[in-house]
């Protein structure tokens, strides 16, 4: 007697409770009045040209379901009951079946179904208060509610009727069962009760082809396959299909595969026949799928509305499973219920309290807003590219699909006549099925633009700090030759010459060795000519350069005008080539002025070059090399630097940016390495990052341990510190003094002798092996 | 093993037994092998413990039990060290497991599991033995570092393992509820929700109610919270989707947290400050602003000011602020006037608009449960309306636990006069 009290007690004190709530003011039902008063006025239609029609409600509804004859649809909401007649133009109101109820509003509907065969003028709405109604739409006169039946403690998720006997209805319900019933007689109570022994049922659906079979969905997550013959026993079978509550199920047309939808964003094909645990195809949608249902007329099709955030209706082929196919953007919020009434036409009702009847052509295709090919670089140069080599003309293309998934679900409906072999189940179960090739190809192109070798090699090489030009150019003319770059060694080489108070025989001597034929001219100037023919050649091999007989010709005539214009220069500043030829007498000051004149031009025209050739790590060096020699524009300077750095910063080469940094002469490059630089200080018993104050930090954070503390008195040592470097133990100056007074050996008791011994009688701290340091802690 | 420690903790619970026999507290055992992460579970979801705090926690060694006292949930927690074995013979396991509601056996997913699930699957027939009332939990924990597809791999796998076992032992009528569980987001309150829920007999009722002031009011989800938990006891019987969940929970820290705040300090200085909290969905700021609540809403001039954030306004009608004008006031006092109950405690309800036009509107129900509802804006408009069914609404959750207090004591008195005879007859 006491349980059944208990269980009687909910309902009673939810029904008089809330009768008391809706009895005061309820919205609701002065908008159904006012609904059913000015349904004409207030509704607007969007005819659309082609097929696209709009038909806006007064409140938001939950479910839709098309009549059997599909001449109706028929609407459900909180607050909410018609049934519509729908045709490409337009949307008609026929029955208000809210208007004239006896029910209150508490009877809304979570979902509604319409009946077939014997049942096809019935339609059944699951209410949130637990009761199932029945709706006769052909009675014109007193109640159109047929039946209410109060079985469910819960709330009722989803109704359901058999698909070719319209008189057997099955509900889903939250108080974790599902019931089913025989309409023919109205006064029996449900005639199976199926308990999943799991949490609340969000969904069920019959087995279009075998009947007696059903599919439910949990809100643990399972989907569960049961026998209506077999009512006693348990679930036949039972997946862990969703990570969260499963929302959805939807039989396949062939009656084999069920697809299951849940709020971990997922849609999973389930073959119901094998032993296999695992889904068959999984989609990956933006946000909680609420309802799916197989596209008519084409099985491998499944459309599907998310439950919050995405306002469209997505139909996804299984076997693409990363883009949707269609998307429906029609509604202003999400959208609730919808339902194929043929393969192309898609009625949906959702939040934003309009129903809308929509055609295939009417989607947009998602795959078409898409980039096919694509490209990126990354640092080093290279390049990765992806092409599409699909054709256009279909979404998923044959050829590509897999063999294995391919075959999986048109060859076992093939099969299916023959009660589905025992080798086909065997072959769809172990291996894992490759849902989806991407038709587009990639590869990575190593371009040849740029060499990340040599450059890092360079950049570690590369002297930049010397003062002397000389041994400057030497090292890296040296650098360059040995990594094969000879042409650039050729440059610092002339570079070298030219800022060298020259010695003509070791210059003579060097181009012979390079094999190079010389007019026996003047060396620097000449020099200087085939720099600048250097820089006029646009590229090739350094070795042809010298070799090209063109290059020769230039040669002459270069030659011949650079003569002209050396000659001048050196008219007005008495200095004669034949001069610096044979003098070494030159002081050192004298040259370098010398120099600078005389060379400012083609090192001009070398940095004019190599900034065209986007070559910054040449002209950065070339600048630091000859920092005291030449005069460049510092805007352009800056520019140099900070491009050279960040590449350096780039390719991680720090030590030779902070090195080029320093060595910059431009105060907002050297800013760089004052602002950003920060020194971490670790713990030394856990190495862990310790997190100090601007004072510094006493402990550390992680192991709580003092850092550096006084190996006598256990202490943070502030100020002077003393360690021995033999054992790194240390503490304060005056117990360290006190302690090797008297003894030799480390006070940690580590056994090392700290200790000089033949000095240990001599003055402290400066006669031993100690080492004092300040450390202000 | 040694049997120094079942001796010492054999006679604490039943000192514990004697105390608790008679009072109605379902019991929920936490169990599982040693570092599997119950006592972390506990602290986090019924201690308020940060969750990066329980690297720290010491292993433990004594069932360690705690009274929910100060949340609406009566319940015991009873936290035992996974290193004893409780079906040993000094333990007298029908005392531990007779009056048990809800078993939780807590798995390390990250680890090899399989010592677990044969823990589990004995703790599980041993259990069932003694008491057939056990509803029996397993969380699969600590799933965070597990990607999505491994995670239902792993829930898979152990539950065809002990669907297996349990198959082979003939005793598959034993329903096992599995969860993904992880102290770092809010799976493991849901996943508590859920075991709770279950042993909460008014759930139909509480669900059944919340439905229908869903329906009235326009609102989109209700959640009927444990205040100091976090934990929900009911929602409306649509999905629960997690967004929603995580915004209304965290609504409940931010509240407390002002709460805390107003304790010290007097009413008039809300107004002054200004804290800045973070939730999922960006920062949301908070200000007092009385003009705007009274004149119903028109206009969102917070909206314009903090881009991504929400507004808050929190209100509180305490009694302290007497010297507070504006006609709210009148309007709160005229509806707690109309509850009839003269508490001098503090009603809250607090209000945040969110910047995608959804508002989540918060009430107290009592002292230990909040209604926390989130709806669109337009339906926040009918505010009086709102407020009116809240009152009916809390009426109703008020007589349903008056009822099942009633009965509960009933029940205690029949089961000691029951008592009382058996000991009589045996006599």
């Amino acid at each position: 007697m006491k349980s059944m009290r208990l269980s009687n007690r909910p309902n009673s004190a939810g029904s008089t409770q809330s009768g008391r709530m809706q009895r005061i003011v309820s919205q609701a039902t002065a908008r159904l009045s006012s609904d059913t008063m000015h349904s004409d006025h207030s509704e607007y239609h969007d005819n659309g040209h082609n097929g696209l029609v709009r038909f806006r409600l007064q409140s938001p509804m939950t479910s839709i379901a098309i009549s059997p004859e599909k001449e109706a649809v028929a609407v459900a909401g909180r607050d909410v009951l018609k049934i519509l007649a729908v045709n490409s133009s337009q949307v008609r109101e026929i029955l208000n079946l809210r208007a004239g109820s006896h029910l209150s509003t508490n009877y809304n509907s979570n979902d509604v179904k319409w009946g077939n065969n014997a049942t096809k003028s019935k339609l059944a709405t699951a209410a949130t208060n637990g009761a199932i109604i029945l709706w006769d739409i052909n009675r014109t006169t007193g109640r159109r509610a047929e039946r209410v039946i109060n079985e469910h403690s819960r709330a009722v998720n989803r109704v359901c009727f058999q698909p070719d006997n319209g008189n057997i209805l099955l509900s889903a319900s939250q108080d974790g069962t599902m019931k089913c019933w025989d309409l023919r007689d109205p006064k029996l109570a449900s005639r199976y009760r199926f308990e999943g022994k799991s949490e609340s049922v969000r969904d069920v659906q019959f087995n279009p082809v075998h009947q007696h079979e059903f599919a439910a969905a949990f809100e643990m997550g399972t989907i569960q396959k049961w026998d209506m013959r077999n009512p006693k026993a348990l679930y036949e079978r039972k997946f862990s299909a969703h990570n969260g509550p499963c929302l959805t199920v939807d039989w396949h047309p062939s009656g084999r595969f069920v697809a299951s939808g849940g709020r971990d964003k997922t849609i999973k094909v389930w073959d119901m026949t094998t032993d296999s645990r695992r889904p068959m195809y999984t989609i990956r949608t933006m946000a909680a799928v609420s309802r799916i249902q197989w596209r008519p007329g084409y099985e491998h099709e499944i459309t599907s509305c998310a439950l919050s955030t995405d306002n469209r209706i997505h139909i996804w082929d299984i076997r693409r499973p990363h883009i949707a196919k269609y998307a429906f953007d029609v509604h202003d919020q999400t959208p609730t219920g919808f339902e194929w009434s043929n393969s192309d036409i898609l009625y949906s009702c959702g939040k934003d309290k309009t129903f809308v009847r929509q055609e295939i052509h009417h989607a947009y295709q998602p795959v078409n807003v898409l980039r096919r090919n694509g490209m990126g670089w990354n640092i080093q140069g290279d390049l990765a590219f992806t092409v599409d080599r699909s054709d256009r003309e279909s979404f998923v293309d044959e050829n590509l699909v897999p063999a294995k998934s391919a075959t999986t679900i048109t060859t076992t409906l093939s099969s299916q006549s023959k009660k589905w072999k025992k080798s086909n189940i065997k072959q769809s179960t172990e291996e894992d099925i490759v849902q989806y090739i991407p038709p587009q190809s990639c590869g990575i192109a190593h371009l040849p633009m740029f060499d990340f070798e040599a450059f890092s090699l360079f950049a570690e090489h590369y002297d930049i700090l010397s003062n002397d030009v000389l041994t400057c150019c030497e090292k890296n003319s040296d650098v360059a030759f040995k990594l094969g770059r000879y042409r650039t060694a050729q440059t610092w080489k002339i570079i070298a010459l030219l800022f060298q108070p020259g010695d003509t025989e070791d210059d003579e001597e060097e181009e012979e060795d390079e094999g190079i034929e010389e007019t026996k001219e003047n060396d620097k100037q000449q020099q200087a000519k085939q720099l600048s023919i250097l820089l006029q050649q646009e590229d090739g091999s350094s070795e042809s350069i010298y070799t090209s007989s063109e290059g020769n010709d230039d040669d002459d005539d270069a030659g011949d005008d650079d003569d002209d214009d050396d000659d001048d220069d050196d008219s007005q500043h008495s200095t004669d080539d034949s001069e610096t030829e044979s003098s070494v007498v030159y002081s050192e000051d004298m040259s370098h002025l010398w120099s600078t004149w005389q060379h400012q031009g083609v090192v001009d025209e070398l940095m004019d070059y190599y900034t065209e050739e986007g070559d910054v790590q040449m002209c950065v060096t070339l600048y630091l090399v000859l920092r005291h020699h030449i005069q460049v524009n510092s805007n352009r300077l800056e520019d140099w630097f900070s491009a050279y750095i960040d590449l350096l910063h780039r390719f991680k080469l720090w030590t030779t940016a902070t090195a080029v940094i320093n060595a910059c002469p431009i105060a907002r490059i050297r800013e760089r390495n004052e602002n950003a630089t920060t020194i971490n200080i670790a713990c030394n018993n856990c190495f862990k990052l310790v997190m100090g104050t601007t004072q510094g930090a006493w402990a550390c954070d992680k192991c709580h341990r003092l850092l550096n503390p006084c190996s006598i008195c256990h202490q943070t040592v502030r100020g002077l510190y003393v360690w021995c470097q033999g054992c790194n133990h240390g503490g304060h100056l005056e117990h360290m003094r006190e302690w090797f007074d008297n003894e030799d050996k480390c006070p940690t008791g580590c056994g090392h002798s700290c200790t000089l011994p033949s000095l240990v009688n001599s003055e402290l701290p400066s006669s031993n092996n100690y080492t004092n340091a300040m450390t202000t802690i | 093993m040694n049997y120094d420690y079942p001796h010492i903790n054999d006679s604490e619970i039943t000192d514990t037994l004697e105390d608790t026999t008679g009072s109605d507290k379902p019991r929920i055992l936490l169990m599982g092998l040693q570092r599997s992460g119950k006592s972390s579970i506990q602290r986090v979801v019924f201690g308020k413990m940060p969750p990066n705090d329980t690297l720290y926690l010491e292993s433990t060694t004594k069932i360690q039990k705690e009274d929910i006292t100060r949340s609406f949930i009566d319940f015991q927690i009873w936290d035992f060290p996974g290193q004893l074995n409780f079906f040993d013979v000094t333990y007298d396991s029908q005392e531990i497991f007779g009056a048990v509601g809800a078993l939780i056996f807590v798995i390390d997913a990250q680890d090899d599991y399989s010592d677990a699930l044969h823990r589990l699957f004995f703790t599980v027939t041993s259990a069932y033995r003694v008491n057939q009332n056990i509803s029996f939990e397993v969380l699969i924990h600590k799933v965070d570092g597990l990607s999505d597809d491994y995670k239902i791999d792993t829930q898979r796998d152990v539950q065809q393992r002990m669907g297996d076992m349990l198959a082979d032992a003939q005793m598959e009528h034993i329903h096992l509820s599995y969860y993904l569980t992880s102290i770092y987001d809010h799976s493991i309150y849901e996943a508590f929700s859920k075991i709770i829920q279950k042993l909460i007999r008014e759930l139909p009722t509480l669900e059944n109610l919340l439905n229908v002031l869903c329906q009235n009011s326009g609102i989109d989800k209700a959640y009927l919270f444990d205040t100091l938990t976090k934990i929900y006891i009911a929602t409306d019987s649509s999905p629960v989707d997690m967004q929603s969940y995580e915004l209304c929970s965290d609504m409940i820290d931010v509240i407390i947290d002002i709460e805390l705040k107003l304790i010290f300090h007097l009413f008039r200085f809300l107004k002054k400050i200004s804290a800045q909290v973070s939730s999922p969905n960006g920062r949301l700021s908070l200000s007092d602003d009385e003009e705007e609540y009274s004149n119903g809403n028109g206009g969102d001039p917070h909206h314009a000011v903090n881009g991504n954030g929400a507004s808050l306004r929190d209100h509180y009608d305490t009694d302290r602020d007497e010297d507070e004008d504006g006609d709210n006031q009148s309007q709160e006092q005229s509806l707690r006037r109309t509850d009839g109950v003269g508490q001098n405690e503090a009603e809250a309800s607090s209000l945040i608009k969110l910047d995608n036009g959804d508002v989540l509107y918060m009430r107290e129900v009592n002292r230990l449960l909040v209604l926390i509802c989130l709806l669109r804006h337009d339906n926040f408009e009918k505010h009086g309306l709102i407020d009116y069914n809240f009152q009916c609404f809390k009426e109703a959750v008020t007589e349903v636990f008056d009822f099942s207090q009633k009965r509960n004591n009933q029940q205690q008195q029949q089961q000691m006069v029951n008592l009382a005879q058996q000991q009589s007859s045996s006599e």
